[in-house]
């Protein structure tokens, strides 16, 4: 085990940079999981887009009434009536819908053709077209109201058809199972996790592996009566170690920071979510292994471990749910293990009940996720086998000498 | 003098590839990922026909009313809703399951909806079910008060179209720039390995070049400026060209005013470059934090400018200007969407001096130490 | 004098690195700093190249205190690092021709200084090869020639045949008297003695950040006690008469291992005819008789109690 005690070794003299990478990314995996969660229940509750109102007309009862019947439906951003400031809201959709009441609005409404409102939404938004269904909803039972009975005080009128609006139709919820639903933070949590799992067992590992690919060590274990088998055997022994630590560290950090959603959880979700998660770790390491064949200095090491981790990550709906990938992203994504591991998840945390058994999908995403990582692993152990041999890899050590 | 430094600098760094791939290959490959990534993405959240079920029981086929407004609502280009007509409420809960629907409606006086969760296409089914109601109610209150005329009648009924939508930007509004603009902005401060070269080779307690540069008659602050400027040139040159792919091979719009956009890559290389010097000019810092550190920062300044979650840098702003102004990946990025958006470039130009001013900043920091010629150990 | 210092004093923490140091060194002179590692020759070094902070003394180089912006002194000082300072992106010729330029301005004068330098180091072959290529000797001396490009009257050496083959190290020290023939005066630091011995016309012997010892090689070897080292094959000597050996008249220290008698003797006197007279005498047969004179190791050992090299 001498080749397994000496990554620890060179291990500790790296602590610094290692520590950097595991601070870094675990912070990066909460603020990741924060900015990206949205509340979501099961009950119904109506969505509510986020909506600004800017007035040019001045405060008028129906402009009045029309900021409280939206409010009522939805959140009003207020912004300032400056063009760059609301170009930044629609450009960063902090405002799903955004209305300008133009000057002379009020003195226009009952006439036969009535100013109109302007209205800037992303083309085609679902939240801008319900905010603007609203609108009109509201416009015209005001507008009819009016024309209807001329003497009405706006005021009154406004009061009455908010007070209709409203008035909903009976939703009724479906609950089809008894299972809690997974919290949408934790299962984002669990999202990032692929990425960070893989950037981190990236970085932790070839930290220490590019010690022994140095082409000067190389070539004197090539020369010691220690067979290559076993060297990568021992190599491998410590990345499963390190990698299921990693795992160990972002499970824990996950209990910490979400301890609430988890008092909630079901436990075999929880199984099945960490459990996933495990599969994939095995994935992240033989994905380093692999790489780390590739990582010859510190510059190319960031290089190959961001590549790859971002990469793999955008494909396989890390950052981007799969839902929003193309037809033609999606069918590539199938041959990233990331895709696996996302469609394993997503299928996890809509159990919604145990009585059918696990879903036989769970168990085929993980089994391509192990099938994933049994090929990368051999192909990594295979490579790493001849390329070390080759006459390149023994060629630069002069360089190395005067280092 | 310093030209022969200068250009052999440059030499000297584009014969290094392992640089190279980081500030040049790596960027081109994540920028065609993206190109692919997110060919679609501008369509999602996008409003496509909302999948429901009605149950066709015998209240159904007695209110004609509700017929004719699904009807409605379900035909043509502009359809809200796609219509699976079932024939019990059992059929419909299967359907629900299975989420090939978002709901179902059951007829009635007043008509049901059933759903098994909340989100926009469920908000839309009810906002569709209260407007019918509610018009309903109008018409039925009408008809009660002696209203018959059915001009009248249909006058209550018409939508008259209170909105107009319109445009406030002249590029249209795609979440997709962003990300290929903090991507630049991470590119741009990948620059810091060019300051973080250049630092090391200068300083004599860093490398023994360093030592040799150190002891040459040359003035240090001609060897200082032109071994750096190397750096930025090199590096300036290395995101163009990610520009120039982004604009032309993979069809990304800029807003159309190159020359400042290749000025913002000019001063988001030189902020990277500064960066990366003085990270480097600390001797008790070894190269392999040293460059974790780099890394670490720019992944998590990327990160806060919209890199991996679009939109970031906006909340961001909203929330923690000051970590926002402070950031100068958010600053490139939002530099590149200035262009992009705006016609005014008063914003631009604030980040560009912004910029400057970072650079300014960490440079003199640099050249504190840099100056100095002789050290406590080597 | 073309190297003055005075009372320098370096200290790391606790360590002191450099102990009231004095050291002048002549124009024309190949002065050797002799000492174990870590005896502080590299410190002495940076210091007179003001690359380091000292705590005290004072250093003058061409009759001008040395500082880093004293750019008139350091336009004609040359220096070859212990460590290869090249770029490795840089190929040789590329490398040479930066490191002259830091000195010599004028492009068409460069060349022909780059081209001497390259014929002067025998690297003719290998102008268009990156570093990287070369083997470690061939890399000395490109080391060697990045510091000796722009014709320095003032050459600093630190450890220049560390890790060298024979062959390359017969060409660095030929280069060394050629420099010096052409009137460069050399500092050169080695803890090879025989290099310091053959080269060198005046050496200073260092320990532990001072000067133990400074004069030529003759000089040094006349300030001890220790002469010559008597070596004598015979094939039995009884211990009685190893101490009789040990009592004659000039013998400082006698053993006998393996068939082999050795005696350090005294600086001056015949105690080689007195040694074999008393064997003869004892009727003991020997064979060979070898007579070493005294080496700076000695010179060393006498003076700080321990080997140069351990």
């Amino acid at each position: 085990m001498r080749v397994f005690k000496a990554c620890f070794q060179v291990m500790s003299r790296k602590m610094g940079a290692l520590a950097i990478y595991v601070v870094i990314f675990m912070a990066l995996s909460v603020l990741l999981t924060d900015m990206s969660a949205q509340q979501l229940s099961t009950d119904f509750t109506a969505e509510k887009p986020t909506f600004t109102i800017i007035d040019r007309d001045g405060d008028t009862p129906i402009t009045q009434g029309l900021r409280r019947y939206l409010s009522q439906n939805g959140t009003e951003v207020p912004l300032k009536d400056e063009i760059q400031v609301l170009q930044d809201a629609t450009f960063y959709r902090a405002s799903d819908y955004i209305v300008i009441i133009p000057q002379g609005f009020a003195a226009s409404f009952l006439t036969a053709a009535p100013l109109q409102l302007q209205t800037v939404t992303t083309p085609n938004s679902a939240r801008g077209y319900y905010a603007d269904s609203l609108v009109s909803q509201y416009l015209q039972m005001v507008r009819s109201s009016l024309l209807a009975d001329p003497g009405a005080d706006p005021a009154q009128v406004v009061e009455t058809a908010i007070s209709d609006l409203g008035q909903h139709v009976q939703v009724t919820t479906r609950q089809f199972g008894e299972a809690q639903p997974v919290s949408e933070s934790y299962h984002i949590f669990f999202r990032m996790q692929s990425y960070i799992l893989m950037v981190m067992v990236m970085l932790c590992l070839s930290t220490v592996t590019i010690a022994f690919g140095r082409p000067d060590l190389r070539r004197r274990n090539l020369c010691s009566p220690m067979n290559a088998g076993r060297l990568n055997g021992q190599l491998s022994l410590y990345s499963l170690i390190i990698s299921l630590f990693c795992w160990l560290l972002l499970t824990l950090l996950g209990f910490v920071v979400y301890r609430r959603d988890l008092a909630v959880l079901d436990m075999r979700l929880l199984g099945l979510m960490l459990l996933n998660a495990l599969v994939f770790t095995l994935v992240a390491m033989a994905i380093s292994m692999l790489a780390g064949i590739f990582m010859k200095s510190p510059n190319t090491q960031n290089a190959v471990a961001n590549f790859v981790s971002l990469g793999l990550s955008f494909l396989g709906g890390v950052f981007v749910p799969l839902e929003y990938l193309g037809q033609g992203m999606l069918a590539v994504a199938h041959f990233t293990p990331t895709y696996w591991y996302s469609v394993a998840l997503n299928r996890i945390c809509k159990i919604s009940s145990f009585s059918g058994g696990v879903p036989v999908e769970i168990w085929q995403a993980m089994g391509v996720q192990l099938g994933f990582a049994a090929a990368l692993l051999c192909i990594a152990l295979v490579m790493a086998k001849y390329a070390g041999r080759s006459e390149r890899a023994l060629q630069q050590s002069h360089t190395e000498l005067q280092n | 003098m310093f030209c022969n430094i200068y250009l052999k600098r440059i030499r000297a760094a584009l014969r290094d590839p392992t640089t190279l791939v980081w500030t040049w290959v790596f960027p081109l490959m994540m920028a065609t990922l993206f190109y692919f990534a997110f060919g679609s993405l501008d369509e999602t959240a996008q409003l496509q026909t909302v999948p429901v079920a009605v149950v066709r029981d015998s209240a159904y086929q007695q209110d004609q009313t509700l017929q004719t407004a699904l009807q409605q609502v379900s035909q043509g280009d502009s359809a809200l809703l796609s219509i699976t007509y079932v024939d019990s409420t059992q059929q419909a809960d299967t359907l629900l399951q299975n989420e090939k629907v978002s709901g179902y409606i059951l007829a009635g006086d007043v008509p049901q909806l059933a759903v098994s969760g909340s989100g926009i296409e469920q908000t839309v089914l009810r906002g569709f079910l209260d407007s019918y109601q509610q018009t309903k109610n109008t018409v039925s209150r009408a008809v009660a008060a002696g209203v018959s005329d059915p001009q009248q009648l249909r006058a209550l009924i018409a939508r008259q179209d209170f909105t107009e939508g319109i445009s406030l930007t002249k590029n249209p509004v795609t979440e997709k720039v962003g990300y290929f603009y903090a991507l630049l902005a991470m590119v741009c401060l990948y620059g810091s390995f060019q300051g973080l070269t250049s630092v090391d080779r200068l300083q004599a307690n860093l490398s023994p070049v360093g030592a040799r540069q150190t002891i040459a008659p040359t003035n240090r602050h001609i060897l200082v400026s032109a071994d750096l400027l190397g750096g930025i040139t090199v590096h300036t040159a290395c995101v163009g060209i990610v520009v120039l792919y982004i604009r032309y091979v993979l069809g990304v719009d800029f807003g159309g005013k190159m020359p400042l956009v290749l000025l913002t890559c000019l001063v988001g290389s030189l902020v990277g470059v500064a960066f990366g010097a003085l990270v480097s000019v600390n001797h008790r810092i070894k190269d392999g934090p040293k460059t974790a550190i780099l890394i670490s920062v720019i992944m998590v300044l990327s990160f806060l400018s919209g890199l991996m979650v679009s939109g970031i840098n906006y909340t961001v702003a909203q929330k923690l200007p000051v970590v926002s102004w402070l950031n100068p990946a958010a600053r490139i990025s939002d530099a590149f969407y200035c262009l992009y958006c705006y016609d005014g470039y008063s914003q631009y130009f604030l980040n560009i001096g912004i910029l400057l001013a970072m650079a300014a900043v960490m440079f003199a920091a640099t050249a504190a130490f840099v100056r100095r010629q002789r050290y406590e150990s080597i | 004098m073309i190297i003055e210092v005075k009372n320098l004093v370096k200290r790391y923490g606790d360590l002191v690195a450099l102990d009231h140091f004095d050291l002048s060194v002549q124009e024309g002179e190949i002065f050797g700093l002799l000492g174990p590692n870590g005896s502080g020759k590299t410190t002495a070094i940076n210091c007179m190249l003001s690359l380091l902070h000292y705590d005290r003394g004072e250093v003058s180089l061409f009759g001008s205190p040395m500082s880093p912006q004293n750019y008139k002194s350091k336009q004609k000082i040359g220096v070859v690092m212990q460590n290869v300072a090249v770029f490795h992106e840089l190929t040789v010729l590329e490398n040479i021709d930066y490191f002259c330029g830091l000195y010599v301005a004028d492009r068409k004068k460069r060349r022909e200084l780059v081209d001497e330098a390259i014929d002067f180091v025998g690297l003719g072959e290998y102008r268009k090869f990156l570093p990287k290529k070369l083997s470690g000797g061939l890399l000395r001396r490109l080391n060697i020639a990045c510091g000796i490009a722009h014709r320095p009257s003032l050459i600093f050496m630190d450890e220049p045949t560390v890790a060298v083959d024979p062959q390359s190290r017969n060409n660095i020290l030929e280069g060394i008297r050629r420099l010096n023939a052409q009137g460069a005066t050399v500092v050169y630091t080695s803890h090879y003695m025989e290099e310091v011995e053959q080269l060198c016309s005046r050496i200073m012997i260092m320990d532990r950040g001072r000067a133990v010892a400074t004069g030529t090689k003759e000089e040094l070897k006349a300030m001890i006690r220790t002469g010559e080292k008597l070596l004598v094959e015979l094939p039995d000597l009884p211990a009685p008469v190893l101490r009789e050996i040990q009592a004659i008249d000039g013998v400082r220290q006698v053993s006998y291992q393996n068939g082999q008698l050795v005696a350090h003797c005294m600086m001056g006197g015949h105690q080689m005819i007195a040694v074999l007279d008393l064997l003869r005498q004892r009727q003991l047969p020997f064979g060979r008789v070898f007579s070493e004179p005294p080496t700076l190791n000695d010179v060393f050992l006498e003076i700080t109690g321990k080997q140069l090299r351990d």
